[in-house]
């Protein structure tokens, strides 16, 4: 079986698993997600758009990002 | 009189960005003729999760021309400003720092650089813009966007930190340039390979993307690569300048 992509934080939200620099897996993701925003261009880091890394609503953590939506 | 002004932590995650509200004040400042400002740029902070940062922990930070006349008018404006247009849950903090009157401003620095590593207080902040007569105030919620108000300042001042806020805008017709094209263009100083340093001044390169630049050596330079792919030398993209 896959490993999850996400798994829920303490706070109950989803955490990525795929660390900082997963590029591909982050662009196919946001490709499907209703909630994506991109953040403020001097926010963006992937070159891949749409991507979570780009996305308003993620928060970056020491390890990966946190969705917030 | 030289200054650095610095905001942190006025944001939310469906307002505007803090970059975009400094932008505004340094704007403000030369719309009121009360100084000439340069670039914004954008200093990356610790990531903890002891840190209530909205998304990712960075501050954005101006260096300013001014008439000292006009210092304590700057603040004021600045203060209400960010007391009036950050977002509702922020705690947005505010640094004016002179430059010229900066006593031991190695310990801003080294503040600057600790806040990149561990997670620091407020008391750590007041208490070093107190010992370096730094203005630094709170304007709402917890105001410990203070910390990293003043930790940018330091990070700024360092002249190695940080990316310049938004893009330069080349003639579209300069897809292909060269070098010394680029360094022509205002907002750009130099032109580096981001690998090993000066390139010849005829080198060719091809622009692609957002032209962006680094704040190195207290200069605006953009950043090359040379693309395996076709050996072209090409502007870095936003994966590349994500460590800056």
């Amino acid at each position: 079986m896959d490993k999850p992509l996400f798994i829920a934080n303490k706070h109950g939200r989803p955490a990525y698993q795929g660390g900082q620099e997963d590029w591909e897996i982050v662009h196919e993701i946001a490709k499907s997600c209703t909630s994506f925003l991109v953040d403020d261009e001097d926010e963006c880091v992937s070159d891949l758009d749409p991507s979570c890394y780009n996305c308003k609503y993620r928060r970056w953590t020491s390890t990966s990002f946190t969705c917030m939506k | 009189m030289k200054i650095l002004l610095t905001i942190d932590d006025t944001d939310n995650l469906e307002s505007a960005g803090t970059g975009e509200l400094c932008e505004i004040i340094a704007a403000s400042i030369e719309e009121k003729g009360w100084g000439s400002c340069s670039g914004v740029t954008r200093h990356q902070l610790f990531i903890h999760e002891d840190i209530p940062y909205t998304s990712h922990n960075s501050s954005m930070c101006f260096r300013a021309t001014i008439h000292e006349d006009h210092l304590e008018s700057i603040i004021t404006y600045a203060s209400h400003f960010l007391e009036t247009e950050s977002a509702e849950g922020s705690d947005p903090g505010l640094c004016v720092c002179n430059e010229e009157t900066l006593q031991a401003p190695q310990k801003l620095i080294a503040f600057g650089e600790s806040a990149k590593k561990k997670v620091l207080t407020k008391a750590d902040a007041y208490g070093l813009a107190k010992e370096l007569a730094i203005h630094l105030s709170e304007h709402g919620g917890t105001g410990d966007g203070v910390i990293g108000a003043l930790a940018g300042t330091g990070l700024r001042l360092t002249g190695n930190d940080g990316r310049f806020k938004g893009h330069h805008q080349i003639p579209s017709n300069a897809e292909t340039s060269t070098v010394q094209e680029l360094m022509n263009h205002p907002g750009i100083d130099r032109v580096e390979d981001i690998n090993k340093g000066a390139l010849p001044l005829d080198t060719p390169v091809f622009l692609s993307k957002k032209v962006k630049t680094v704040l190195l050596d207290h200069q605006s330079i953009l950043l090359l690569y040379r693309d395996p792919k076709d050996q072209q030398w090409k502007n870095c993209t936003k994966q590349h300048l994500k460590g800056y």
